[in-house]
Parts: C-alpha cells; structure tokens; sequence
C-alpha cells in the first residue's frame, strides 16, 4: 500500500535508526508516549503536534534542507486520508504466539482474543 | 503429528547469547547490553499497546516474525521493558520454525502445547534471555568485584547476596530476581539462597 503518511513514518523511523535511538527513548525526548510514537512511525501522524515537529528536527539535527524534507513529507502525510491501526494490520498477523503474562499461565484461545481486542483498541 | 520442540542444554543457550553478542558488538555498552537495539537491527519492530492489554500480558511475540507486542506500561520499568524484549526475542530465536512466516506446525500455538511443553519453552526462553541481558564473562567478574567489597561491609551470606545482586540488577538494568537468577544460572549462587532471599520478599 502506498500512501503518504507511510512515507513519512518510514522516512522518520529510518532518521531515528541512522542515529541510533531506540524507539522508545526518542518517544520519551520528543514528549510522546512509546505507544503514541509508535503509531507515528506506522504514519498515523495524530500525534504530532507543534512540539513534536521542533523537537523531532532538534533530535535528529535536521539541517535545512533535512527539515524541508521532513515538513513536506509531514503535510502530505497530514493532507492524506488519516490512517488508523487497524487499518494496517491484521488481527491474524499480530496473533499473540508466545507470551510473558503475568500470571506466567498458558496462553489459552479465550486469552489469545482478549489480547488481540485489547491490541487493536484505538489509544 | 504434534509439534515437537528442540531443547537446548544451557552451554548451548550460552553459546547462542555469545554469537548474538560479536555479531551486534556495537549494541553491547559496557555492562549494559541495548536489547531494544538489537531487536530492531534483526528486523524486528516493538509494537507497545495500552490499556487493558497489561492485565493480559506483559509482551508477545506475533505471528508475524517482524512484531514484537508490548504493554506500554511495562515501559515505565525500563529495567522489566529489557527484560521481556529480551524474553520475547528469545523465543524467535529459538522457535525459528514457528515464526518463518509459513503455516504454524500443528500443535505449536500457544493453546495446543502440553504443560510440558510449555514449561521447557518458558524457561529455555528465560535463560536465553538473562545470557543475553547479562553476558556470562562480565556477569561473573562483577560479581566477584561486589561480593568483595559487600563481604568487607557485613560478611553475612544473606546480606552479601542481597547486595551483591541488587548492584548487579543496577549495573545490568535488569530486574533483581532477573539478576539473582542468572546468579543461579552461573551456579554463583544456590536456588535455595534465590527462594530464601528474594522470592518471598519481592515481586517480579
């Protein structure tokens, strides 16, 4: 599927990679939540506001051009219809196969499409 | 036909965790090895979730090889968020089968294993996972260095396993029974010493 705010998100996921932060400690230092940034680099850009922008550009010292870059991609991305989570995946594809609960029990079939409700529940 | 698991022996879970260290080098700082790091390099995306999901499971590998799904709110201990990367991950390695993206081999899920079964997979997964977190060769020197010195403050066992595993949880960011067990695994430490000092005073 090709759309926008696909671009967008695997261009910043590849700018985040290239200077070796994880996704959660970027998250944190752009003042978003791991899930929240997660959906971002997925290309559900909801979750960027003013804040993120400056901060995502000052994190990843994004030179002139770069932020040119960067903004583009972010209003075609914003411009395109809007993405959502289940949109992207499939309940199948994100099947929970082996677990760590907190219980430490079994993953049971009931369990299985719990967990899958709980994934695929908008943020 | 039901599905049929590979066990490993320990020197072959070891021997695992040491060729994931060389061949991501750069991921391992010091003590501290960047497991997040390392799942992202193998291809592999951290999906973390909300809500209700935390009630269900801390993290899971997906049927899709490339996911590993998290609840956000074990994120907020970094030191458990490593420590079920490193779980899950381990799983991966380990079941490759199960996760190479063809039809999973009848009796494989989840559901379908027996008690048995289960148990082994759980607890190889969970060893890979400290070898991983805590590299052997490091592990071992540091914990001589802080039993030392716990030994010159108050040469008591139980205080000095006490101590010397809480700095190895610091120096590792691990979780502390995460460290004492893996003292166990290295035999630094007996399972009786494990139970009598941390199991029934701290949850996981």
């Amino acid at each position: 599927m090709h759309h926008p705010a696909l671009e967008f998100g695997g261009w910043l996921k590849a700018k985040r990679q290239a200077h070796k932060i994880v996704a959660r400690v970027f998250a944190m230092a752009i003042g978003l939540s791991p899930a929240e940034y997660a959906e971002v680099e997925f290309g559900i850009v909801k979750w960027l506001a003013e804040k993120q922008e400056s901060l995502i550009v000052k994190m990843l010292e994004l030179g002139a051009a770069e932020k040119t870059k960067f903004l583009s991609l972010l209003r075609k991305a914003r411009e395109a219809t809007a993405l959502r989570f289940e949109m992207l995946f499939r309940r199948e594809q994100l099947e929970p196969v082996r677990l760590c609960s907190p219980d430490g029990k079994q993953l049971t079939k009931d369990t299985k499409e719990a967990i899958l409700d709980a994934v695929f529940a908008p943020l | 036909m039901s599905y049929q698991y590979k066990s490993q022996t320990p020197d072959q879970l070891e021997a695992i965790a040491a060729q994931i260290h060389r061949g991501m080098a750069d991921c391992c700082n010091g003590f501290v090895v960047d497991i997040e790091a390392i799942v992202e390099r193998s291809g592999i995306t951290i999906i973390p979730r909300r809500g209700n999901l935390h009630r269900l499971a801390f993290g899971y590998t997906a049927r899709d090889p490339h996911y590993i799904v998290m609840s956000e709110l074990t994120a907020t201990h970094p030191p458990t968020y490593r420590y079920v990367i490193a779980e899950e991950f381990s799983h991966i390695i380990l079941e490759w089968e199960v996760y190479d993206g063809k039809a999973l081999p009848e009796g494989a899920q989840g559901h379908e294993l027996t008690g048995a079964q289960h148990h082994t997979i759980e607890h190889e997964a969970n060893y890979l996972s400290r070898a991983i977190l805590c590299p052997r060769e490091h592990f071992l020197s540091q914990f001589e260095v802080h039993k030392a010195d716990s030994e010159k403050v108050d040469p008591s066992r139980p205080k000095v396993i006490r101590a010397t595993v809480g700095l190895m949880a610091r120096d590792f960011q691990v979780p502390l029974l995460f460290a004492g067990y893996r003292a166990c695994d290295l035999a630094l430490i007996k399972e009786a010493e494990m139970k009598t000092n941390f199991i029934d005073r701290i949850a996981f």
